[in-house]
């Protein structure tokens, strides 16, 4: 029942299965990815506390890129502006379904409480919803995922500091392998999704995303979503396949 | 306008949270307006998930960080171990995701040592 509050037990029940889920695979792939960033920033030339802010603030790994990458390139502010919002504008759509999930209006957090509980909302917490709701009930998804971005934020920031400094020492090779292992665990994870709708869709976008890249640059992110997001949610609702 | 030397990189990092910001609160104010509306969140949902995949999969397949100095061939193989391990093991994504990563790393180590060229 989504409109009965959870007491003090149910809350921390429901809070550590989900911070048992955040370690393993989810804190390694954004711990190691974190490492990747760290030792991007630093070849950018910004320090450690700008580094490490950008991982806690930002809160998205492409956007953070494309700061650090045109940091480097000496770029305006607008053009940094402008490509870090195109590079995470995933946020709205994923906050929109995501957050929905945790039913914020029944749990009474206050707006401040519900402005940090988006703002942690990224791709790995986001893809975790849909499995949250098959070990929890459905008022302990919040808690759940709280429980489970604090462990991956720990993660990823740690990652940061650790990229920032282990770049001399560690060789190449194990860094490219660290940057690699994100977006294919992410890509993993959404193929994975329970409606068949947001399956085609993966599957739409993960066409279109490479195609349209050497055309449209940074803006195939758009035209991977809209495209194969509407051709999805069309392709669904005509064949009678519309999520429940 | 001019700042102070130590200012820039913070200014410019605070414009990169805003453009991150803009789109979570957008969605917080947007989320429980749109859940009552079944077709467009229904679509709100889809654009999310083609836009995670067309990013990822584009970044897989065309990175610009310091993966891209690993062959296109490599990338490409370990993706391809990945997805066909996850299919085979019944969408297991822990096993395709060792899988993926096993084969990039080995690919990375042969060629570091000169198994490759």
């Amino acid at each position: 029942m989504s409109d009965v509050t959870l007491n003090h037990a149910e809350w921390r029940a429901a809070r550590r299965v989900g911070l048992i889920d955040g370690f393993g695979v989810p804190s390694f792939a954004l711990f190691t990815t974190m490492i990747g960033f760290g030792a991007i920033a630093r070849e950018a030339g910004l320090d450690i506390y700008v580094t490490v802010a950008t991982t806690m603030f930002v809160w998205g790994m492409p956007g953070q890129v494309a700061f650090a990458d045109l940091y480097a390139a000496g770029a305006s502010g607008l053009v940094i502006f402008t490509a870090v919002a195109l590079a995470n504008m995933r946020m709205l759509p994923m906050t929109v379904s995501g957050l929905p999930m945790m039913h914020l209006k029944a749990h009474k957090r206050g707006l401040f409480r519900n402005i940090v509980t988006a703002h942690l909302l990224a791709i790995t917490g986001w893809a975790q919803l849909t499995a949250a709701r098959n070990k929890v009930p459905p008022m302990g998804v919040l808690p759940y995922y709280l429980g489970f971005v604090s462990v991956v934020y720990v993660a990823a920031n740690l990652g940061t500091v650790f990229g920032y400094y282990l770049s001399d020492i560690v060789p190449d090779p194990v860094i490219r392998v660290a940057v690699y292992v994100t977006p294919l665990y992410i890509v993993l994870l959404v193929s994975s999704a329970r409606v068949w709708a947001n399956r085609l869709a993966v599957l739409l976008g993960a066409i279109l995303g490479p195609l349209t890249y050497p055309l449209l640059g940074d803006w195939c992110i758009l035209a991977a979503g809209l495209g194969g997001g509407t051709v999805a949610v069309v392709i669904a609702h005509k064949t009678g396949r519309a999520p429940e | 306008m001019t700042l102070p030397d130590a200012l820039v990189p913070w200014s410019m990092m605070g414009l990169a949270v805003i453009a991150t910001f803009v789109w979570r609160m957008l969605g917080l104010a947007l989320a429980d307006r749109l859940a009552s509306h079944k077709l467009l969140f229904d679509w709100v949902n889809t654009v999310a998930y083609a836009m995670v995949a067309g990013l990822m999969v584009r970044i897989i397949f065309f990175p610009t960080n310091v993966t891209a100095e690993a062959p296109m061939i490599d990338r490409l193989a370990a993706f391809a171990a990945a997805l066909l391990v996850w299919w085979l093991r019944g969408r297991s994504q822990i096993q395709g995701f060792a899988a993926g990563v096993a084969v990039f790393a080995l690919l990375s180590a042969a060629r570091l040592y000169g198994f490759l060229p």
